[in-house]
């Protein structure tokens, strides 16, 4: 049980630095690309797209911290509707990837 | 120029607010400000709220404020329904006519308008020490009345129905869904107004993913600046709700979200 914890809280801990490292390139992204199109800049498109890009990005973060937790757990269940949330996610990038 | 950006991040800011304070995504602000406001065609509006909900979702992922509240197993659950009914609703985005998603929206706010009127004071907690039976029960300190109390989920086939529309609703209208997902749990599902809350934070950024992409790839979302202003009011917004946040009390919230909603929906059914 205890184990379990530990590892939970590990768990946590790196979903919360990974947040904490993509709010901040987020933030980053979304300053300088208003800065640049105030400036007219032709950069600010791409840095806007990197932003958005990692604005659809973060919340699957949470999805995956759950689904790892539930592993650990051996609830094989809800870590199967989190890989099935995971999939439906997926299913709809792929008209931004392709 | 000058003085749309600042109204942007004005509305930006409110919307950002509000989803601190209430635990929704801000869309049932943002839209109608930028739709009716600016000017903004509505989809258009409805692709830069999902921006915005997007921003305020990764805001509270770095937040630990209300992380001891949120139930992850009914959140997983339950996003399964929302993120199929968001993808959906991504599919149908351009199929349907466009002159139907003001409509949609106003419909929408008056019913959870009045959901939330009829509710003002329910708790939804048992005080009694009481073990949590069923897979997505829970307990957790309750700051209201200083005691630890326990909840039951009930009628999950509702809130999974509720889950589904909500998630139909964050692609079509821009909003994040928590909107819907909020009262549909506390209202009917037995969930504490905080827990509910604090579960829909964590929903809300995964169901407007298929909505923003389908926004992006459908061309809504040509004018990035505004969607970044916005998103930028939003974060701004979020910090100044969190500072006044603990010194509002449940049922003031519940109170200030229905006149909201209230007063967006007259301006979209009759306005």
């Amino acid at each position: 049980m205890t184990q379990s914890r530990t590892r939970s809280d590990a768990i946590e801990r790196t979903r919360r630095a990974i947040s904490v490292a993509g709010f901040t390139a987020i933030v980053s992204c979304l300053l300088v690309g208003l800065a640049l199109a105030a400036a007219e800049h032709p950069f600010a498109a791409g840095v806007f797209t990197v932003a958005a890009s990692l604005l659809v990005a973060m919340p699957l973060t949470g999805v995956t911290a759950v689904v790892a937790v539930e592993i650990r757990r051996r609830d094989w269940g809800f870590a199967a509707i989190g890989v099935a949330v995971l999939l439906l996610i997926a299913w709809n990038l792929r008209k931004l990837l392709f | 120029m000058l003085s749309s950006v600042v109204l942007t991040l004005l509305a930006g800011i409110a919307a950002g607010c509000l989803g601190a304070l209430l635990g929704i995504g801000g869309g049932v602000l943002l839209v109608p400000l930028l739709n009716a406001g600016l000017g903004v065609p509505f989809r258009g509006a409805a692709g830069v709220s999902l921006i915005g909900v997007l921003a305020l979702s990764s805001a509270l992922s770095v937040s630990t404020a209300g992380r001891q509240l949120f139930n992850p197993r009914l959140a997983i659950f339950l996003l399964l329904f929302s993120v199929s009914g968001a993808s959906l609703g991504a599919f149908l985005l351009e199929r349907l006519p466009a002159a139907i998603y003001p409509r949609l929206f106003g419909i929408t706010m008056a019913f959870i308008g009045v959901a939330m009127l009829l509710r003002l004071d329910t708790r939804n907690i048992l005080v009694e020490t009481i073990a949590p039976a069923g897979p997505f029960d829970d307990h957790f300190y309750d700051e209201d009345t200083g005691l630890e109390v326990t909840y039951r989920v009930r009628r999950l086939p509702l809130a999974a129905a509720g889950s589904l529309a909500a998630g139909m609703l964050a692609s079509f209208i821009g909003i994040g869904g928590g909107i819907l997902v909020v009262p549909a749990l506390n209202a009917w599902c037995g969930v504490p107004m905080r827990v509910a809350a604090a579960t829909s934070v964590f929903m809300i950024g995964v169901t407007a993913v298929p909505g923003a992409i389908a926004h992006w790839d459908g061309g809504h979302l040509d004018d990035f600046q505004l969607a970044a202003t916005a998103a930028v009011g939003v974060l701004a917004g979020f910090r100044l709700g969190q500072s006044i946040g603990a010194r509002v009390r449940v049922r003031w919230l519940k109170l200030l979200m229905a006149v909201i909603l209230g007063l967006v929906s007259l301006r979209y059914l009759i306005g």
